[in-house]
C-alpha cells in the first residue's frame, strides 16, 4: 500500500489541524454559540483549507492563515443568520480573530486542565453537564427530566461552570510559568 | 474582569443576552482586548466540554476495575498491550464466605432503596438552589410576629387554632399556586378549612435536603471546605427537624396558623381607619384579600387594605397596591403579600411570588422597606423586582439604589440600577447583571411570565 510522503499538503494540514483546532474552535464557538453550528463552520473551514493549502506559503505562520479562512466562513455564516439580531458585528469578528492569534497555548492548556477538573466533579454535577453539553438537551428539558425548575437547573449550571473555571484557573496558576488569567 | 462583564459574556454564549445587551457587549469587546480574550476562553470552555465529557465517559468505561492483587496492593490491573479490555466477572463465587453477607447487605440496601423514595443524585447538585427554606431559620432580625415562632418542632396543637373557612371555587386556583413557604404562610392565606394539600414528595425532599447539601458539587470541588463539612452536617440536623415540623404543620388539617390575623386584632381594636396601610388601585383576575374576621374577600376595583390583610393573586391575576408610605407594588400572579404596620410605618412582606416595587422619593434619610423570604430590601427611592421562591429570594434593581439585608445573618449589600442578587440562607450572595443573567431571566419567566426588565 502506497503512503504519502510526510511533506504532502495533506499531511502538513493534518499537523496544523491538530495544533490549531482549539483556537479555531473557540473562535467559531464565540460567534456561533452552538455546538452544531460550530461543527458545521469548522467542517467548512477545513474543507476550504484543504482546497487552498497548496497556496499556503510554508515560510509564514499558519495560524493567521487559518484564522483568516475561519473569519470568512464566519462572515458567511453570519449572512445566513441575517434575521438574528444577536450575532456579533463583523468588526468584532476581526478583533476576535486578532486576539485568537495570541492565545493558543493558553487554550490548549486550559483544555487539558478542564479534563482533569471534570474528573473531580461529583457524578451528579457531571450528569447535569452531560445532559446540557453532550446530549444537547435544552435547559427546559433537563429541568423536566430532573423535575426541577428551569431556574434551578440554570443556577446549577452556573455554579458548576464557575467551579470548573475556578479549578482550571487554579491549575493554570500552579502550572510552571504561572500561565493563568 | 468584573463579575458583571463575566456574566454578560456568559449570557452571550448562552444565547440569553438579547439584542440590546449585545450592542453594549460589542462596544466593550471593541474597547477591551482582555474582554475578547476572556470571551475566547469561555467559548473554548463551552466548546471543549462535550469532547471532554465524551473522553471521560470512554475513559471510565475502559478503566480496568480495581481488584485485589495477590500482593494486596489494590493497584489497577495492567491493561493488555493491545486489544479490547477484557470484561471482568462481577462476582467470583470462589471468593469465599464473605460474599454471602455482602450480598445480603446489598439486597437489604436495594430493598430499602425501592421501598423508600430517595433523591436522584442530580437533585443533590441543585438542592441548594431549590430546597425549601426551613421555617425555623427566619432570624430575629425580621421583627414580625411570626419571628417568634420557635425553630424547633413546634407544638402541633398550637395556639394557632383558627376558624374554618368553607372551600370555594377559588381554592382550586389556590392549589395550583406554588407551595406556601411554611405553615405560617399557608395559614395566613386563610385556606384553613380546605383539605390539606398533601405533598409527600416535597416533604420527603425537604426533610432530606439539608443533610444532602453537603454532598453538592461545591463541597466536593473545594478540598479546603472538607474540613468544615462535619460541623455543617451537625448544624443541618436541627434544620432538618425544623423543616419536618414545618411541613407537618403545613399539612395538618387541624393546625392552620394565622399569625397575621393575630397581628390584625389590635389594629381592629384601634378602629378601621387606623389600620389602613394602603389601597388596591387596579385589579385584574382572581385577586383576594384575606382578612381576619371577614375571610376571603374578592378584590374588585379600588379597595382599602389594612394591617393584617393578605393579598393573594391567582395564577394569571395581577393587582396594584399603593401603600400609604409611597411604596407601590405591582403584584404579579400566584403571589401573596401580607400587610402589617409598625410604629415606623407600614410593613409589606412578599410571602411568595413576584412584585415590581416602586418607591417614590422619601423625605430626609427615611427609607421604605419591603420584606421577602430570605431578605429585606430598603431604599429611599428606587424601582425593583422582587421574586420570592420556596427557599431563595431574588431581587433586580431597575433604577435607584436598593439595600438588601439577608434575613439569615443580617449581612447587607447595596445594589444599583441594573444589578441583582440572589439570596439564599445557606449561600453567599449571588450578585448578577439583572439585564442578562440567565437564571434571573428564567426566574422571571417562570414566576412572572415575562423576562426582565
Amino acid at each position: 500500500m502506497e503512503t504519502k510522503p510526510d511533506n504532502t499538503p495533506t499531511d502538513a494540514l493534518l499537523r496544523h489541524v491538530v495544533a490549531e483546532d482549539a483556537v479555531v474552535r473557540a473562535y467559531v464557538y464565540s460567534v456561533t454559540r452552538g455546538h452544531r453550528e460550530t461543527e458545521d463552520v469548522i467542517q467548512e473551514v477545513w474543507r476550504v483549507a484543504c482546497q487552498k493549502i497548496g497556496d499556503f506559503d510554508d515560510s509564514r505562520p499558519f495560524r493567521p492563515w487559518i484564522l483568516g479562512i475561519t473569519r470568512l466562513q464566519l462572515l458567511k455564516w453570519r449572512q445566513s443568520q441575517a434575521r438574528s439580531r444577536e450575532v456579533l458585528a463583523p468588526d468584532v469578528l476581526d478583533l476576535l480573530a486578532e486576539t485568537a492569534e495570541t492565545c493558543r497555548e493558553e487554550l490548549d492548556l486550559r483544555g487539558q486542565y478542564l479534563r482533569e477538573c471534570l474528573k473531580r466533579l461529583p457524578d451528579n454535577g457531571r450528569r447535569i453537564l452531560q445532559m446540557k453539553y453532550f446530549d444537547e438537551m435544552k435547559i427546559g428539558d433537563v429541568a423536566a427530566r430532573l423535575r426541577k425548575s428551569v431556574a434551578a437547573v440554570e443556577m446549577a449550571l452556573v455554579r458548576l461552570r464557575r467551579m470548573l473555571r475556578t479549578c482550571v484557573d487554579a491549575a493554570m496558576k500552579a502550572a510552571p510559568g504561572g500561565a493563568g488569567s | 474582569m468584573t463579575k458583571d462583564l463575566h456574566a454578560r459574556l456568559q449570557a452571550h454564549l448562552d444565547g440569553t443576552a438579547g439584542a440590546g445587551p449585545l450592542a453594549d457587549l460589542e462596544e466593550a469587546l471593541r474597547r477591551d482586548p482582555a474582554l475578547r480574550r476572556e470571551l475566547l476562553v469561555l467559548a473554548a470552555f463551552d466548546a471543549e466540554l462535550p469532547a471532554a465529557l465524551r473522553e471521560l465517559a470512554h475513559e471510565r468505561a475502559a478503566a480496568p476495575a480495581r481488584t485485589a492483587t495477590p500482593g494486596g496492593t489494590g493497584e489497577p490491573a495492567p491493561a493488555p498491550a493491545a486489544g479490547p479490555v477484557p470484561v471482568r466477572p462481577r462476582f467470583r463465587l470462589s471468593s469465599g464466605w464473605i460474599l454471602w453477607p455482602a450480598a445480603a447487605a446489598a439486597a437489604a440496601v436495594a430493598a430499602f432503596k425501592i421501598l423508600a423514595p430517595t433523591p436522584k443524585p442530580v437533585e443533590q447538585a441543585i438542592a441548594r438552589v431549590e430546597a425549601p427554606r426551613p421555617a425555623g431559620v427566619r432570624p430575629a432580625a425580621v421583627a414580625s410576629p411570626e419571628a417568634a415562632t420557635p425553630p424547633a418542632p413546634a407544638p402541633v396543637a398550637a395556639p394557632f387554632r383558627v376558624r374554618a373557612i368553607p372551600a370555594g371555587p377559588v381554592e382550586g386556583a389556590e392549589a395550583a399556586k406554588p407551595a406556601p413557604m411554611n405553615a405560617q404562610a399557608a395559614a395566613a392565606d386563610g385556606v384553613a378549612a380546605a383539605p390539606p394539600l398533601r405533598r409527600p414528595a416535597l416533604a420527603a425532599r425537604a426533610m432530606r435536603t439539608p443533610l444532602e447539601l453537603e454532598e453538592g458539587p461545591q463541597a466536593a470541588m473545594a478540598p479546603q471546605a472538607a474540613t468544615g463539612a462535619a460541623p455543617r452536617a451537625a448544624r443541618a440536623q436541627p434544620r432538618a427537624m425544623a423543616m419536618r415540623a414545618s411541613l407537618e404543620l403545613e399539612d395538618s388539617a387541624t393546625v392552620q396558623a394565622a399569625p397575621m390575623a393575630m397581628q390584625a386584632a389590635p389594629m381592629a381594636a384601634r378602629g378601621p381607619e387606623e389600620g389602613v396601610v394602603g389601597r388596591l388601585t387596579a385589579v385584574s383576575g382572581d385577586v383576594h384579600i384575606v382578612r381576619a374576621g371577614a375571610g376571603r374577600i374578592p378584590a374588585a376595583g379600588a379597595m382599602e387594605v389594612r394591617a393584617g390583610d393578605v393579598v393573594t393573586t391567582g395564577a394569571r391575576a395581577s393587582a396594584t397596591l399603593a401603600g400609604d408610605d409611597g411604596v407601590t407594588l405591582r403584584i404579579h400572579g400566584s403571589t401573596r403579600v401580607s400587610l402589617g404596620r409598625t410604629p415606623a410605618g407600614p410593613v409589606l412582606e412578599i410571602r411568595a411570588g413576584v412584585v415590581d416595587a416602586s418607591v417614590a422619593k422619601r423625605p430626609g434619610d427615611s427609607r421604605a422597606s419591603v420584606r421577602g423570604g430570605a431578605l429585606t430590601a430598603d431604599t429611599s427611592e428606587a424601582e425593583f423586582r422582587l421574586v420570592v421562591r420556596e427557599r431563595s429570594a431574588w431581587l433586580g434593581v431597575r433604577s435607584g439604589r436598593v439595600g438588601i439585608a439577608r434575613a439569615s445573618d443580617g449581612k447587607r449589600i447595596e445594589l444599583d440600577g441594573g444589578a441583582g442578587a440572589a439570596v439564599d440562607p445557606d449561600q453567599p450572595y449571588e450578585k448578577f447583571d439583572a439585564r442578562s443573567f440567565p437564571a434571573w431571566q428564567a426566574v422571571c419567566r417562570e414566576t412572572a411570565g415575562t423576562p426582565y426588565p
